[in-house]
């Protein structure tokens, strides 16, 4: 909170970083056939499990502990949750890294999170309108029965989780790509832990809970199912108060760790960086 | 039978101009300006098994393209071409297993594994009988001094070996006519000198056509007799290297040595001067005027030395294209 | 004829066996890819077995056939990326201008964009994924018609042949516009949509998924014919359909490399 407070805190740092937004914001244009795909293709796999969960449910009201509309909500909140707390463009760390362009970010009189995390922001907000839509207009067409919690206390950890689990992602994938300060293989890397471990293990696809016992138990010791886990079950109220306190506390130590190796694998990988590259 | 016949070759680019900005990225959507690039523009020729010919020209004058359409890669917009007896834009295998077409930056080498591994990749592709790829892998080898590094991976060769091992690779299968573009750009002096020894080699040895365009007037010096000058898509020579300067230069070079200081301006009086860096002065004077204006300097001037030279092809050919891009 | 086929299987071979050592020296890539695909694998197998645990029935089909289209799924789907690799360094091909020297060699102008690169790893996951399939196929009693079985692995080919020709019209569609990962995509998402029984989306997406990229004729139809519930009609006109797909991607090809044959800078 305070790095936060201090980087926006004066006007002339705050321009700076809306500029950048902006510029990040132009970029998106520039690549719109590209967003527009990855739009599509959220989209695409929004569908196919909505039909997957409608045909398992078929006419029963209840299955594995969901009601028919905690699990189309739960899958309307996995495609709102990727926008917003998936959504980054940090993977261009790694190239920058490789291609020695990183040069010009750090020579730049900027933070190199807050440069990050700006470029993220952009990418969840346009995530964010474009899935409202999507989500608007699914519920519209096919008329489900979207779940929408009853305590107002509810809302508020829902808010707070996801913005935790905004945090937490973003320094998750931060440490992902500086392994490109040690090795060129970084797609393999971030495609195996940055796709499908977070793909399933964070509950992006079904919610944990439909895994048998052992598993999700060794599932939930990992920092994934915060990201989309748990933020949801807080919102279909299936999780005790005391529960949603404590993912909560477990996601901010998480994030505090990934924050902390963020930091520490930077300055080491900043160190070597001059070597080679450029 | 000429080896290679080219009658009327005529190659035309559609090219669409767009408007810069946004506007005129919406405005290309509905009406797109179309300009016709004349590559090549009715150009005819023949040549004879064995030659050794070289393209030149200025940039974009044309001998990319009229290579390409050579060996096949573009469908000629109208003539005809005959290389080998095929029209090369079929591709016919039979055609395409006699030609070989080297681009100075582009590779077929592997770039993980060692070259010999691309060698047999084509070996087996061209359909090379054992025996026959064993004798031209050895010959080819020893002519470029790459014994060593066969099987290093060739990520971690330089580029001279590369461009070696990627010579091989274009060469495993004997190919009766060869085109290489550009093929000593990119490369040190040194390089150079055995890429033109290498091509002059392979000519002699092997009795193959090999067709080359260059920037470089020293490739063309060192290994073409008959020179083809493109410029604008049109054909401005067809000939012999040593006619060029027969026919086109009208003046000659005197090239003095000064055994005392001049003062310029009486320098001027002889003739046209090139370059005059002290004790050297460099004239240019028409052919017929060279005898006359070399006893008037012998006479005048505290001459130490004296040279009568023809002038260099570049400065001809330059000449011939004042106002050009030419290197 | 056979000569040819036989020098092309060769060098489909000798090229694939260059890229497997190739992969051996970023083998650290290979096994974290490897590793990924085996865990997606499992992960989606487990997550059916235990939904369909409890339910059994999916869209009307029993546990075992949903596993059956699962793992049809899969073979197809893996066979087609190990087969039809090449696609994905294409771009890179044209742009560079390297795919000049291999229009110019005596092998057909597609054989490198397409078979190029061949993936061992996705070679290793096929054999035990066959051998469950099979072990599967016994075991809960689907194999018991011969002529069914037949019938299915001649559909399988014919899914093969499909793909090829859906993955020639994207590496035509390369060769004219420099772009090609949309497509791969796009192609890959709606395939993917063919892990559970098609029959769990609505008619309109099934129309897409017919007529647009038949991904219905690829994966669900030889997986349902194993299960003998298809008609005559429906597997004659998976035949048809390849072979419509077939003949016009190669029209469509050979109009792309005329195109580029006249334009190429």
């Amino acid at each position: 909170m305070r790095i936060l407070s201090e980087t926006y805190s004066s006007v002339k740092t705050m321009r700076k970083y809306l500029t950048l937004a902006k510029l990040t914001f132009e970029e998106y244009f520039v690549y719109r056939l590209n967003f527009l795909l990855w739009r599509f293709r959220s989209f695409i796999s929004f569908l196919t499990l909505l039909f997957f969960w409608l045909a398992i449910y078929g006419n029963k009201s209840g299955f594995l502990g969901y009601q028919k509309s905690q699990m189309l909500t739960y899958v309307v909140g996995i495609a709102f949750l990727r926008g917003i707390v998936l959504g980054s463009r940090s993977v261009d760390l790694a190239g920058q890294v490789r291609s020695g362009e990183l040069s010009k970010v750090i020579l730049a009189p900027l933070k190199i999170f807050q440069f990050w995390f700006t470029r993220d922001l952009v990418d969840k907000s346009l995530n964010l309108i474009f899935t409202l839509v999507e989500i608007a207009l699914i519920i519209s067409l096919l008329k489900f029965p979207f779940y929408l919690p009853k305590n107002w206390e509810t809302y508020f950890c829902f808010v707070v989780f996801v913005l935790l689990s905004m945090f937490l992602y973003f320094f998750l994938s931060f440490v992902l790509s500086l392994s490109a300060f040690w090795t060129e293989d970084v797609w393999a890397a971030r495609w195996l832990f940055g796709i499908i471990f977070l793909e399933f293990f964070a509950g992006a696809f079904f919610p944990i809970d439909v895994l048998p016992k052992t598993l999700a138990g060794i599932i939930n010791l990992t920092p994934f199912p915060y990201l989309v886990f748990f933020p949801l079950k807080i919102w279909l109220e299936q999780i005790t108060a005391g529960a949603a306190l404590k993912a909560m506390v477990i996601c901010g130590l998480w994030l505090l760790f990934f924050y902390w190796l963020a930091k520490f694998l930077w300055q080491k990988g900043i160190k070597n960086y001059g070597a080679y590259g450029g | 039978m000429a080896i290679v016949q080219v009658r009327n070759l005529k190659k035309y680019f559609q090219v669409h101009k767009k408007e810069p900005g946004l506007v005129g990225s919406i405005k290309s959507i509905f009406s797109r300006k179309y300009e016709t690039v004349r590559a090549v523009d009715n150009v005819s020729f023949a040549l004879e098994e064995g030659e050794l010919v070289g393209f030149i020209g200025p940039n974009g004058a044309g001998k990319t393209t009229t290579l390409k359409c050579l060996s096949g890669l573009l469908y000629p917009t109208s003539g005809q071409i005959s290389v080998l007896n095929h029209t090369p834009s079929e591709r016919q295998t039979k055609f395409l297993k006699q030609i070989s077409l080297i681009m100075g930056q582009k590779n077929q080498l592997w770039w993980d594994l060692p070259p010999i591994e691309t060698f047999l990749l084509n070996k087996e592709i061209y359909e090379v009988p054992d025996e026959q790829y064993q004798r031209t892998l050895n010959e080819l080898v020893k002519l470029l001094e790459v014994e060593e590094i066969l099987k290093i991976q060739v990520r971690k060769l330089s580029l001279g070996q590369r461009m070696k091992c990627e010579l091989i690779a274009a060469l495993i299968h004997n190919p009766r006519v060869l085109f290489l573009d550009e093929p000593t750009i990119g490369l040190d002096v040194v390089m150079q000198k055995k890429m033109r020894d290498f091509i002059k080699e392979y000519n002699q040895r092997y009795q193959a056509t090999i067709i080359l365009t260059s920037h470089y007037m020293g490739d063309v010096k060192e290994l073409c007799k008959k020179v083809l000058i493109i410029d604008k898509g049109k054909l401005v020579f067809d000939g012999l290297l040593s006619e060029i300067t027969r026919r086109f230069a009208d003046s000659k070079i005197i090239s003095i040595i000064l055994a005392k200081e001049v003062d310029p301006k009486i320098l001027e009086a002889f003739g046209a001067i090139k370059e005059f860096s002290y004790p050297k002065v460099t004239f240019s004077v028409k052919r017929g005027e060279v005898s006359k204006t070399t006893a008037k300097i012998l006479e005048l001037l505290p001459v130490a030395d004296l040279n009568i030279e023809e002038p260099a092809i570049e400065d001809i050919i330059r000449d011939l294209f004042i106002g050009k891009d030419y290197a | 004829m056979v000569h040819m086929v036989a020098k092309r299987l060769k060098i489909w071979l000798l090229m694939a066996s260059m890229g497997a050592q190739s992969q051996f020296l970023t083998w650290i890539a290979g096994a974290m890819f490897l590793c990924g695909k085996i865990i997606r694998f499992l992960i989606f197998f487990v997550f059916l077995f235990a939904v369909l645990d409890s339910t059994k029935t999916l869209a009307g089909y029993s546990r075992d056939q949903v596993i059956i289209f699962f793992l049809v799924f899969n073979i197809i789907d893996i066979a087609s990326q190990f087969l039809f690799r090449g696609v994905y360094n294409f771009r890179f091909l044209v742009r560079s201008g390297d795919y000049d020297l291999d229009l110019l060699k005596p092998l057909p102008a597609y054989f490198r964009p397409i078979f190029g690169i061949t993936d061992i790893l996705d070679f290793l996951m096929l054999i035990p994924l066959l051998g469950y399939f099979i072990w599967f196929g016994f075991d809960k009693h689907f194999f018991l018609n011969p002529a069914l079985l037949i019938l299915f692995f001649l559909l399988l080919g014919n899914s093969l042949v499909l793909s090829f020709a859906l993955h020639l019209m994207m590496v035509a569609v390369c060769l004219l516009t420099s772009q090609i990962d949309p497509l791969v995509w796009i192609y890959r998402d709606l395939t993917n949509m063919a892990r559970f029984p098609t029959d769990i989306y609505t008619k309109g997406v099934q129309f897409i998924l017919t007529f647009t990229i038949p991904v219905i004729i690829l994966i669900t139809v030889p997986a349902k014919v194993l299960m003998g519930m298809l008609s005559w009609q429906w597997i004659g006109g998976a035949f048809l359909i390849s072979g419509l797909f077939l003949f016009g991607s190669l029209k469509f090809w050979r109009y792309a490399l005329s195109q580029y044959s006249s334009a190429s800078s």
